[in-house]
């Protein structure tokens, strides 16, 4: 790689896939027929940033016996 | 800081924060992928590279380009540790939760003796500090960029984190235990429920007795 592509290149940030949503989950598991990698984000097991906090105040608010 | 300085904290961070994946992952059982802390690894990654390139004169920047990535990837590795150690700190909780519920307050009392006086009292403690480290470290994050004040909330806050883990692996061996009590209450349950049973038996019968001389009686 040249110079200046190098140097372009390194200058771009990376696509924000964040927050994560119901829609990330469902273009992912669209894609993931076309890429081998993980098989945990090819089925769509990923918390979307909903869910974790949904899931977080549950058990912060629910009682220690 | 000193360059060299600068990796001694990203790679302990960086190990803290693997270890503390590796646990969450053992303790979900819903198998879901929590990606947040994954995006800040891969942000740090991309400012060492960044600077290794200035180091290396494949980038042509200053000395001064080269710190400030080195710092910027500490700041997210800060970050990553905080995401794993917050994702974990309440899987535990769950978990613990999870575990304790099934069982009566006496029997956790006869099975667990330092729950109720230490360690439920603790994890509450836990739980404040936690809301605290992450109130301090978006403070610390988004105002004065103070990289030694993030490093004293996360030594702080790995430290509660392993208390976490000891108090789960702790109330995790007493199950079997827990078990046995519960079987043991439910029989003493029943023993004590006998008398009960024949009153009831006996005051249906003079019930249906009453009746039936009712009946007979008209």
């Amino acid at each position: 790689m040249d110079a200046n592509t190098f140097s372009e290149v390194m200058n771009h940030e990376y696509p924000n896939v964040f927050p994560i949503t119901q829609k990330t989950i469902s273009v992912t598991l669209q894609e993931s027929q076309r890429y081998r990698g993980s098989v945990r984000l090819a089925l769509g097991y990923i918390w979307t940033d909903e869910e974790y906090n949904k899931f977080r105040q549950e058990v912060e608010s629910k009682p220690l016996p | 800081m000193d360059q060299n300085e600068i990796w001694k904290k990203i790679c302990d961070l960086y190990a803290k924060t693997k270890r503390l994946t590796i646990q969450a992952e053992e303790l979900s059982l819903d198998f879901k992928a929590f990606l947040q802390p994954l995006k800040e690894l891969r942000d740090a990654y991309d400012h060492i590279i960044r600077a290794k390139s200035a180091e290396l004169d494949i980038l042509k920047k200053d000395e001064k380009y080269i710190i400030t990535n080195y710092d910027k990837a500490l700041g997210h590795q800060y970050r990553a540790f905080f995401d794993s150690a917050d994702y974990i700190s309440i899987r535990i909780r769950e978990k613990i939760q999870a575990i304790l519920e099934k069982y009566s307050s006496a029997n956790i009392q006869a099975v667990i003796p330092t729950y109720y006086p230490t360690i439920r009292p603790e994890l509450e403690k836990i739980k404040l500090r936690i809301a605290q480290y992450r109130i301090d470290k978006d403070i610390e994050d988004e105002s004065t960029q103070d990289l030694n004040g993030l490093l004293q909330i996360s030594e702080q806050y790995d430290k509660d984190v392993l208390e976490l883990l000891n108090f789960l692996k702790d109330i995790q061996l007493r199950i079997p235990a827990l078990e046995e009590f519960k079987i043991k209450e439910k029989k003493h349950f029943r023993l004590k429920m006998v008398p009960w049973d024949l009153f009831k038996i006996a005051l249906g019968g003079a019930i249906a007795l009453l009746i039936t001389w009712l009946f007979k009686s008209r």
